[in-house]
């Protein structure tokens, strides 16, 4: 798989995303559900591995704000790419409580969402297919111009 | 009116590039039908009955006659010459072809118009009084606000893919609300606080369709400058706890009612805290460059021409009736504001074919300074005339079929295309309005009994917003069978409510026989002066009831 966009790049993926009730892989860097996660915080907060969490659609930015610190990525599930939440979700993560570490999109989204989702503070894009990681790759910004202020920029009315 | 500077004109050419591609790539098959679907509705185009449409944008309702002159062009290029005005102040056109919608929207682009997010579930065309800018009464010109709403809604990152449509709508007229805005997500009221500051009043949770309810105050005052940050909130609030299990349940007018207003008050509050004086915050800069664009023309030093009038008046009743009708009064001295009828008999109310737009955009550079406005009532309108040159422009307008002097009144019929054109339908709203236009053709008639407004919609949808018309019908789907429910008493102004349905729904031929007995009992209860709307609010609507449900013998 080479779905991955990540700051602008394609890249290989070095995450293994765990599934609600699936078996944890024995190394590596994983993608634990939020609620595994926060069932032994202290113990994944002490191990040498690296750790991200999901958040499925109903989990908030604020359901993960005491464990930003210790977790070098936050996935975002888009259930259903009709489905807006993660986007102020993202842009709370970033401009409320500062989160830095690696925000991604996974689910079920369109490469056309990906601007927008940058915008939001998303920076890397697991795209449901390498077809679809292509096409993403190529929108990544159709559009020079940002009337609104967002992660990427300040409001246009700022500069003009 | 605004006009696109370099960035503004960027916008629109990437989006013209962007949905090129995104069709292209759908032609390959290379996107799904449902997924597509969010594309093409934030660029207006829907796939209806027999065609897909097109609903481009009128920003708040400003038109100038080159860009009339463009859509007429493209109506004859791409569609069949004709188009349709809306009841939210843009226009359709009927029979585009999917792979000309690129082309079309490029032409639109360089006239400086777009069909950005007129569709689909996001930030929708604001839209405000058509008289703007030259009301005697305003608080404040409301159209540099809606170009700023305009700006910053334009491909908002953010608010793309909401729960459900969204539409906001300004009002500046302290006495009269001809925007609607309590029966908008978000209605804004242009108000001064006591030191004299421009602000808005919030009102949010309004809307029509399956449940009908009138917006509620969420703040008296907002100050201008905090304008965009609020709506953030508003929005934020809405996008993360909007539902999004089921369709009919996700507008924001269920989240504030189940909140309740108080609540959710709290929450666009306590949201608003984080973004108050942030980024958004507009700059006194920015606010001085956009109102820059809507500084009065320069005007002519006039009386009020009355004398000229009076005669032209006795010597010509016709436009004497068209005067009173379709003519409205001007900050100016010596100016009028004029309506041009969309609601000649025979044809459907809204349409305008391509010759009637380059005849519309002639008289706007003969008369008005080259500028248009589209009404939610769906006609067009001139709104710098010289008074000495009204007589002028009536005769032209005759010629067009634009002088119908009906403006306000009952055959002044605010109409959704109906089951003629749209998938959603129920039911045929056009045939119905003619049927009623041709029923009440007498003139003396039509004035004796004043204004009233009458609303027809083809389904729950409400794009003929049937709710709020005096009188309101609605078209509902009975086995197969299209059939009308009637209501009675709404109003879409500064009294806002919703219409009382009047009971069982008729047959389709039915209906202009149960709108003349309801106009009978309206003319046999109300008092000298007594406008409808006031007298179904006197006497309720069982007299109207007893009337159109009796029994014939």
């Amino acid at each position: 798989m080479q779905n991955l966009i990540k700051d602008g790049q394609r890249q290989d993926d070095p995450w293994t995303l765990v599934e609600d009730d699936a078996p944890l892989p024995a190394q590596g860097p994983i993608i634990l559900p939020l609620a595994l996660y926060l069932a032994q915080k202290a113990e994944w907060d002490a191990s040498d591995r690296d750790i991200g969490v999901w958040l499925n659609d109903e989990q908030m930015a604020e359901d993960v704000t005491g464990s930003l610190d210790n977790l070098a990525l936050i996935a975002l599930r888009f259930p259903k790419f009709a489905d807006g939440r993660g986007f102020s979700k993202a842009r709370l993560l970033r401009e409320r409580y500062g989160y830095s570490g690696e925000l991604r999109a996974i689910g079920d989204f369109l490469p056309d969402q990906v601007f927008y989702m940058g915008r939001c503070g998303i920076n890397a894009f697991a795209c449901r297919t390498d077809d679809e990681a292509s096409i993403a790759l190529a929108l990544l910004t159709p559009f020079s111009v940002r009337y609104q202020s967002g992660t990427d920029s300040t409001a246009l009315f700022e500069h003009r | 009116m605004y006009l696109y500077d370099s960035f503004d004109q960027k916008v629109v050419d990437e989006r013209v590039a962007q949905f090129r591609e995104q069709t292209e790539r759908y032609l390959d098959g290379k996107i799904a039908d449902d997924e597509f679907l969010p594309l093409r509705l934030q660029n207006g185009l829907y796939i209806q009955r027999h065609a897909p449409m097109l609903r481009i944008a009128i920003p708040y309702g400003l038109l100038s006659s080159r860009q009339l002159y463009r859509l007429a062009d493209l109506t004859e290029q791409y569609d069949k010459g004709y188009a349709h005005f809306t009841t939210r102040q843009n226009i359709q056109f009927n029979w585009p072809a999917l792979e000309d919608v690129p082309d079309i929207l490029a032409g639109l682009a360089e006239v400086q118009m777009h069909a950005i997010q007129t569709s689909g579930n996001c930030i929708r065309n604001t839209t405000t009084d058509q008289f703007a800018g030259v009301l005697r009464d305003e608080i404040a010109d409301p159209r540099p606000w809606c170009e700023l709403i305009r700006q910053w809604s334009t491909l908002h990152p953010e608010f793309a893919f909401l729960p459900r449509k969204f539409k906001i709508a300004v009002n500046a007229s302290p006495d009269s609300d001809r925007a609607a805005v309590r029966f908008h997500d978000i209605g804004l009221e242009l108000v001064r606080n006591e030191t004299g500051d421009i602000g808005f009043r919030v009102f949010v949770g309004g809307g029509l369709g399956r449940t009908p309810l009138v917006g509620q105050n969420v703040r008296d005052y907002l100050p201008a400058r905090h304008l965009l940050t609020y709506l953030d909130a508003i929005l934020r609030v809405y996008n993360l706890n909007g539902r999004r299990d089921n369709k009919f349940k996700a507008r924001i007018k269920i989240l504030v009612k189940a909140l309740g207003v108080d609540a959710f008050r709290d929450r666009v509050e306590a949201e608003w805290a984080h973004l108050k004086d942030g980024p958004g915050t507009l700059t006194e800069a920015e606010i001085e460059r956009v109102g820059k664009h809507f500084v009065d023309p320069d005007y002519a030093e006039l009386s009020d021409a009355d004398a000229v009038l009076a005669e032209q008046k006795d010597a010509h009743p016709g436009f004497g009736r068209w005067l009173e009708r379709n003519v409205t009064g001007h900050k100016k001295p010596g100016y009028a504001a004029v309506t041009l009828s969309l609601k000649k008999v025979g044809y459907a109310p809204g349409d305008c074919t391509s010759g009637q737009m380059r005849a519309a955009a002639q008289l706007a550079d003969a008369f008005s300074l080259g500028g248009l406005r589209v009404s939610h009532e769906q006609n067009l309108i001139l709104a710098d005339v010289r008074q000495d040159q009204l007589f002028d422009l009536w005769e032209a307008a005759k010629q067009h079929g634009f002088a119908t002097p009906t403006i306000g009144t009952l055959t002044d019929v605010i109409c959704c295309p109906g089951g003629d054109y749209c998938a959603l339908a129920n039911a045929k709203s056009i045939p119905i309005a003619e049927a009623i236009q041709a029923q009440f053709d007498d003139l003396d008639y039509l004035f004796d009994l004043g204004d009233i407004d009458l609303n027809i919609s083809g389904c729950m949808n409400a794009c003929g917003h049937h709710h709020i018309g005096n009188i309101g019908i609605l078209g509902v789907d009975k086995k197969g069978e299209e059939f009308y429910q009637v209501s009675l008493g709404g109003d879409s102004g500064l009294n806002a409510r919703v219409g009382k349905i009047l009971g069982p729904s008729f047959k389709a031929d039915e209906v202009p026989a149960v709108v003349d007995k309801v106009i009978q009992v309206y003319v046999d209860h109300r008092r000298p002066d007594e406008a409808f709307i006031d007298t179904v609010d006197r006497i309720g609507i069982e007299p109207f009831k007893e009337r159109v449900y009796a029994k014939s013998h």
